[in-house]
Formats: structure tokens, C-alpha cells, sequence
């Protein structure tokens, strides 16, 4: 899967990385993303490859 | 040649017989279960209700406990999960910290995480695994931080499987 889906943490920005498994990426932020978070999808492109400063990601609305 | 039973769709049992020492069950056609002399053969989905014993070089049949859920992924760059099973996906927290969501939920929160990462697949001198502390079990998720010293590292590759 090209996807990702992002949200927020108190720490910075969680990034869920989709399994092959048989479900949709919608599918999967409903199981996976804690319950009541807001969350986005977003192009794997989108996600920075530098993982410098990981701990310092903030997610945006 | 076999000896064959065979549940149709179109003419209930079909049978057929002969010398051979052989059993084949098939499934409107298809063989499912195969019996000869030296032992049997099963294909398609099985589900075993009760506990699965097997020698094996063990020395006797003894239950054998199963690998429930797994996943090998690389944690750098972008991080990617090369392959899985009873898995819906992994999430990256942060350096070196990973959440693995378990697609059919464990029965409780005893199972058993084996898990190691190593920081690069060169063989060098020095170590270079890494402890894969689980952590925060539930029954649908377990979180795994990476260390090295006091600091979390991404590692290059990452495997974990679950037990129960």
C-alpha cells in the first residue's frame, strides 16, 4: 500500500503503515487509530524520509 | 488409482474402488484427504478444533503451540513492512517505537513477544542487534521500543512474533 494514515500523539505525530491483509486503508484507521483521534491519509511520498528529528514531527490539521 | 469417495453437487456420494491400498476423499472432484500405506495428505484450509500434536524429531507427539501473529518490517527511511501475517498494520510513534496491531485479537494479554532488530544487515564486527523491548499489552496491540543506551534507534530490520 501506497497509504499512510497520520495522527496526533502527545508526544508529536503517529504514523500507521498498512499491512497486506486483506483490508481497505479505511478499514484499518477505523481499527487502528485510537478511538476518537482525529486522522488523515496520506501518499507515503508525503511522509519525510529523513528521520533525523522523528521525535520532533508535529501533525497538522 | 485410489479408492475414492467422493461428495458431489450434482450426484451425492460417487464412489470407486480397486487393489491400490489407497483412499482418496474428494470434495466434487477435488481431493481433499489422500491415505496411503505411508501416511496421509491434506489439502486446503484445516481447522482443528482441539489441540495439534505432531512428532517431528521431537521424540514424541506432543501439542505444538503456534505462531499467532507476525511481522518483519524495516523501521528507516520510510519505514515498510515487507511481510506479515495476523497483522493489519504497524505503527511508527516515534524513533525507534512501534506499535504492532493484530488483526484476530490474542485471547488475553499473556502471550508471548519474541522480537529482535539488528541496525544494519552488513556483516561487521560489532554488535549491531538490538533488544526489542514489548511492552503495553493488549489483546489487539503490543508497542516495542528500540534502544541503544538511553536513546531510541530506528532499525533496519525488525522481527517480532507472537505466541500463545
Amino acid at each position: 500500500m501506497n497509504s499512510r494514515i497520520i495522527y496526533p500523539t502527545d508526544d508529536g505525530v503517529a504514523i500507521i503503515v498498512p499491512a497486506d491483509c486483506g483490508l481497505t486503508i479505511e478499514q484499518i484507521a477505523n481499527k487502528d487509530v485510537p478511538a476518537g483521534k482525529p486522522y488523515k491519509i496520506v501518499d507515503v511520498a508525503d511522509i519525510p524520509t529523513d528521520r533525523t528529528f522523528r521525535n520532533a514531527w508535529e501533525y497538522q490539521e | 488409482m485410489a479408492v475414492t469417495l467422493n461428495a458431489s453437487t450434482t450426484t451425492g456420494l460417487v464412489q470407486s474402488a480397486d487393489l491400490s491400498g489407497s483412499l482418496n476423499v474428494q470434495s466434487n472432484g477435488t481431493t481433499v484427504l489422500g491415505v496411503t500405506s505411508t501416511g496421509t495428505s491434506v489439502t486446503g484450509t484445516q481447522s482443528v478444533s482441539g489441540n495439534l500434536s505432531f512428532n517431528s524429531g521431537y521424540g514424541s507427539s506432543a501439542v505444538a503451540y503456534g505462531c499467532r501473529a507476525w511481522v518483519n518490517f524495516d523501521g528507516t527511511g520510510t519505514p515498510a513492512i515487507r511481510a506479515s501475517g495476523n497483522v493489519t498494520s504497524i505503527t511508527d510513534n516515534g524513533t525507534g517505537d512501534y506499535t504492532v496491531n493484530i488483526t484476530t485479537a490474542m485471547p488475553d494479554v499473556n502471550y508471548c513477544v519474541a522480537s529482535v532488530c539488528t541496525l544494519s544487515d552488513a556483516v561487521v564486527a560489532g554488535n549491531t542487534e538490538r533488544g526489542f523491548s514489548p511492552r503495553s499489552y493488549t489483546t489487539t496491540t503490543v508497542r516495542l521500543l528500540v534502544t541503544d543506551g538511553a536513546s531510541g534507534v530506528d532499525p533496519l530490520l525488525c522481527n517480532v512474533a507472537i505466541f500463545r
